[in-house]
């Protein structure tokens, strides 16, 4: 029982022009020929990213150190459990960490054009700049779980589109109304002119996340942060937004950096796989290697220990034992070593192993594979 | 019931116990009262808040002894004093004395006193002065004061000033506060009852009693208050003691006060409901009496507590504008309002300006009485951070 | 619209028989509260819980699973229906018609597990006094005896005894489940209630508690009734499986049966949802059209109809009964027998 989704295919007559087309960027994701990808290829290059949060117990090392690259027209999937960082890693990115949380170290590379590799460190812009805020929402973009977050109240829904658009384009006000019903027609909300007159509450729960992605979008960004977008909702509506966003994905050549706790999504609709414990990345590598050959011992037990729709019924799977310890009492060494089935006493609690490769794809932070 | 349950095969890893379970921190062992008062020191300025809100009730306890002079003696010849300043040291050395004050009258007979320091009255600790009750002792002695009990009007010390009666304002200040906050106090306790009481009922049964309750704090709300209180007021026979006209007015200012704790109350019984371990104690099998008592009351007992204090500053408020206007306590009842109210008048209060002092001990009162309970407030929430 | 409960294909009893079950919600507006509609959270269901076994609810937020377990054990009044319950002596009752102090001593035969490891422990008492309060309500053994009863409910979760006076807060996630699954094993119920158990853990711990609550079924020969909207471990952990939409039933089956050879047309749309465990099993997602009716204000005739592919004028009209299809399945569609399904 398939149904063929239709896809809006009319290009849209808008103030954008891109200078790159997306054959063009497809050589470049694809001339990586497999090796780890290198910073010039990427649109996106996280590098060392600290981002603290100071307390009145103390300092907490929230994100502590990732790295990580988003390559052009590609999904990055990030994922870990609470706490791990990965939502902080995304607010970083666009240096909308709410206090008392500042971004204590690393670079943000971003480079819009990669085969020029001219690429610009986000960070070294305040955060509170033009230029910051015109990548912000213009260049990259990003939807969250709770999409009445992103949406004022107190305004119709076109109204924000069009402040969106007005601080991001420079087009007429009328153009700016038609791109906006353009978009939500685009992200299959039925009746759109009528939508822009409406109120965000009006709005269905899938709705709402369906027009938050339409007012992601239609600044055209090159860059997408989906933030848990679809956790909240129930699996058809989940369907949708991911078939949705994918769709998007390829209708204008983005990259999307998906941030989730749930492995069945990643395997669904990401290219590569970032796996992230207690605000560091343990593993991280192509989508098929990770579901295929996972290397962290902390991948390993994620994907054995979830059920899925292949799981014979009463069967049992193993589990992790213990539970994840807060970011403030972080354990000594490698974090994850009082869950670990391969912890090496002397080893795993002393140091704290560095993110290595292991092969020509996957990179990992685990004693296992150190001095290979 | 399942005995082999431990030596049985235990077939994962998760009897290991959570390792980060294991290190007891201080936090960890802590009740939620004791957590509520850990997070409640921490919030500095509701910590200095509740200290002076003590001293304020040290001083409703303690008012005569602290007091230096009768605070009703009247005594025309040294009206309008304006304030002694303690001093600790003559010099470098230590002496507690104030100066003496010599008055005199001006061209137009008005009272003047010119400070002489040269003439000190020597101020003692635990001095004997009028007599007074506390705890059913009768005693005389003050925190300080002029050892003499018949000193002369030049010889008394009015730290503070006095009114147009010669009337010690300190003494009266420290009078005054006994009774606005015996007001306040007393009304809490009955808008408490009321308050809780037709609160709880609105929340947890609902239905008809919650419309007919809501809909009267509603229309309760509404009524302007000062008209109200002049209505109120000018039924209260003029010639009732002191006591009586205390308790009306108190009933009077409880009025709109237990309306808002009411609404608390019902609102959080109306979340209480929803909440898992609620419902988990109907399954047990719970009867209402349990669950209201032990499972839903102790759950936002501080969250009352929040609003009583923040009741009280209105009930402070409250009396201190009524006798302000006449229309709450009457002289010879002594409170922050009827103190005030001497100071209507702009002349006097060019005058003397000191006899707005109650003015600045209303606001400290209220300003801390509302930080303590926002402090609580914070402090109560279970999973606040 | 009775189902036959009592001849399932294995003989063994039901222990629970819930028969045309309704609950309505007034929807209240105005200065007076009035009445202005109804939400139809549970319209009309019927099914039965065999001795043993798991059954599970699924369905999204708003088909009523959690309404349904909930009005069973009576923290909700039903509005109507039949909840007949097979007591431990081997008499049927009807819980629906008990008063709620009637209800009271069947409380020990029955207990919940709740999806928030939050607000289900009450954040003022600590682990003892949660555990035994259903012994203490039920005037169950000394206080002395209650002690070594949550003692040996907190090894039989795998919780150290010694953390009996400490408070919820000290504990994560997955050990507050644990806690409140020895609360509902204190008073040896025979049916528990689980609604999302594992819905508010994170994953690393989700099979921990799985792992525990088939371990318990399987030692104590406990019955489940397990609502959920995760079909991954739904499937993992039942032996037949409700599938809800908007209040009613839409197909009863085994997890194989359903997962494989759905005979509702929302079955197989729920299935296809599902993501895949492995990247290779990518495929054309099967995506469904529209949005979950509203219960306050549903369509006429089925209410799967207006998003079905399949539907005919007559589905517009006509509610579907639950009915037994040609192999012995229960399923609530006018053309079960006629369409041809497939999960990708």
């Amino acid at each position: 029982m398939t149904t063929e989704t239709t896809r809006p295919t009319a290009p849209l007559d808008s103030g954008f022009h891109r200078n790159d087309d997306a054959s063009a960027r497809n050589d470049v994701a694809s001339s990586g020929n497999g090796e780890s990808p290198v910073a010039g290829d990427a649109i996106l290059s996280v590098r060392g990213l600290e981002t603290q949060f100071f307390t009145d117990e103390g300092v907490v090392r929230a994100v502590d150190g990732v790295d990580f690259d988003v390559l052009p027209g590609s999904t990055m999937g990030i994922v870990g459990e609470s706490g791990c960082g990965k939502s902080i890693t995304a607010k970083s990115i666009l240096q909308i960490v709410e206090a008392p949380g500042r971004i204590t170290n690393g670079e943000i590379n971003y480079n819009p054009r990669p085969e020029t590799s001219s690429s610009t460190d986000l960070l070294s812009f305040d955060a509170n700049s033009n230029e910051m805020r015109a990548i912000r929402g213009g260049e990259i973009s990003m939807i969250f779980q709770e999409p009445m977050t992103s949406f004022s109240g107190l305004h119709t829904f076109g109204n924000q589109i069009d402040e969106t658009l007005r601080l991001h384009t420079n087009l007429t006000k009328q153009e700016r109304f038609d791109l906006g019903v353009d978009w939500l027609a685009r992200v299959g909300i039925p009746n759109p002119t009528q939508r822009m007159h409406e109120y965000p509450f009006r709005f269905s729960g899938g709705q709402l996340q369906r027009a938050m992605i339409a007012m992601a979008m239609c600044t055209n960004p090159r860059v997408l942060i989906a933030d848990e977008p679809t956790t909240a909702l129930d699996v058809t509506t989940q369907a949708q937004i991911l078939d949705l966003l994918q769709r998007m994905q390829e209708e204008n050549d983005m990259a999307i950096l998906f941030i989730t706790h749930d492995l069945g999504v990643i395997s669904e609709i990401a290219d590569d796989v970032t796996v992230m414990y207690l605000g560091k990345v343990v593993e991280t590598g192509p989508v098929f290697s990770f579901f295929d050959e996972p290397k962290h011992p902390y991948s390993k037990a994620l994907l054995t220990s979830i059920p899925s729709m292949f799981t014979s019924s009463r069967e049992r799977l193993p589990s992790i034992s213990g539970s994840i310890p807060h970011p403030q009492n972080r354990p000594i060494g490698c974090a994850f070593h009082p869950r670990c089935q391969s912890f090496m006493a002397g080893t795993c609690d002393v140091g704290e192993p560095e993110l290595q490769s292991v092969n020509e794809e996957q990179e990992v932070s685990c004693f296992l594979y150190e001095g290979r | 019931m399942v005995a082999g349950s431990q030596t049985g095969p235990q077939p994962d890893v998760h009897e290991r116990v959570d390792p980060d379970a294991e290190d007891d921190t201080k936090v960890e062992v802590m009740s939620q009262r004791q957590l509520i008062w850990h997070r409640f020191r921490r919030h500095r300025l509701a910590m200095t808040a509740t200290v002076i809100v003590a001293l304020f009730y040290l001083i409703v306890i303690f008012s005569d002894f602290l007091a230096t002079n009768d605070p009703e003696d009247i005594e025309a010849a040294r009206q309008y004093t304006p304030p002694q300043w303690l001093r600790v040291f003559d010099g470098f050395k230590p002496d507690l004395h104030v100066c003496r004050l010599v008055g005199s009258r001006d061209e137009f007979l008005r009272k003047v006193y010119v400070k002489d320091c040269d003439q000190k009255v020597d101020v003692q600790i635990f001095a004997r002065g009028y007599e007074y009750k506390l705890f059913g002792l009768t005693l005389d002695r003050h925190l300080f004061g002029v050892n003499d009990p018949e000193v002369t009007a030049e010889d008394a010390i009015f730290i503070l000033g006095t009114d147009v009666q010669g009337r010690d304002l300190y003494s009266r200040l420290m009078r005054g506060t006994r009774l606005s906050l015996l007001i306040g106090l007393t009304g809490i306790f009955i808008s408490l009852i009321v308050g809780t009481s037709l609160g709880a009922v609105s929340g947890f049964y609902g239905g008809f009693v919650d419309n007919l309750i809501q809909r009267s704090i509603e229309i309760i709300r509404s009524i302007p208050t000062i008209p109200l209180y002049l209505g109120l007021a000018s039924a209260f026979p003029a010639d009732w003691s002191v006591e009586r006209r205390f308790f009306a007015i108190t009933i009077v200012v409880s009025l709109f006060a237990w309306t808002e704790l009411a609404r608390v109350v019902r609102g959080r019984f109306l979340a209480m409901r929803q909440e898992d371990f609620v419902t988990a104690a109907i399954v047990a099998g719970a009867n209402q009496r349990r669950i209201i008592f032990r499972h839903m009351l102790p759950s936002f007992y501080s969250h009352i507590i929040a609003a009583s204090t923040l009741s009280l500053a209105f009930m402070v408020i409250s009396e201190t504008t009524l006798s302000f206007l006449g229309l709450g306590l009457l002289p010879p009842a002594i409170s922050y309002g009827t103190m005030l109210f001497t100071a209507q008048n702009v002349q006097t209060v060019a005058l003397a300006p000191w006899l707005l002092i109650p003015g600045i001990f209303v606001v400290v009162l209220v300003l801390s009485l509302n930080f303590m309970g926002d402090g609580i407030r914070d402090a109560a929430d279970p999973y606040g951070s | 619209m009775a189902v036959e409960t009592t001849e399932n294909g294995n003989g063994s009893a039901s222990l629970l028989d819930v028969r045309g079950l309704v609950k309505y919600f007034p929807i209240k507006r105005g200065f007076l509260r009035r009445t202005v509609g109804t939400v139809k959270a549970v319209d009309d269901i019927s099914f039965d819980i065999r001795e043993g076994e798991t059954l599970s609810l699924v369905g999204e937020s708003g088909c009523g699973k959690s309404t349904t377990a909930r009005s069973i054990i009576r923290a909700y009044e039903p509005t109507a229906g039949e909840i007949i319950f097979k007591t431990e002596a081997g008499d049927s009752i009807d819980l629906a018609q008990l008063s709620l102090v009637e209800m009271r001593p069947f409380r020990r035969q029955m207990q919940m597990i709740f999806q928030d490891p939050f607000s289900s422990l009450n954040p003022r008492m600590n682990i003892y006094e949660i555990i035994s309060e259903p012994l203490l309500v039920h005037g169950i053994g000394s206080s002395s005896e209650r002690e070594d009863r949550v003692a040996e409910l907190l090894r039989v979760v795998r919780l150290r005894p010694e953390y009996m006076r400490r408070y919820p807060h000290a504990f994560s996630g997955g050990q507050r489940q644990r806690i409140g699954i020895a609360r509902a094993l204190a008073v040896n119920p025979r049916l528990i209630l689980a609604d999302e158990p594992v819905s508010g853990l994170d994953v690393s711990v989700q099979a921990q508690v799985i792992n525990l609550m088939m371990d318990l079924q399987d030692e104590l020969g406990l019955t489940y009734l397990f609502v959920s909207h995760d079909l991954s471990v739904v499937k993992q952990i039942s032996n037949r499986v409700v599938v809800m939409y908007v209040g009613r039933i839409a197909e009863i089956g085994t997890p194989e049966e359903l997962f494989d050879s759905p005979k509702h047309p929302y079955t197989a749309a729920l299935m296809s949802s599902v993501p895949k465990p492995h990247p290779s099993q990518r495929t054309k997602r099967y995506v469904l059209e529209g949005e979950v009716a509203n219960p306050g204000n549903p369509p006429t005739g089925c209410y799967f109809h207006p998003r079905c592919p399949f539907a005919t004028d007559q589905c517009k009209v006509e509610v579907p009964p639950l009915v037994k299809s040609k192999d012995g399945r229960f399923v609530s569609c006018h053309r079960a027998d006629e369409i041809e399904l497939t999960v990708n």
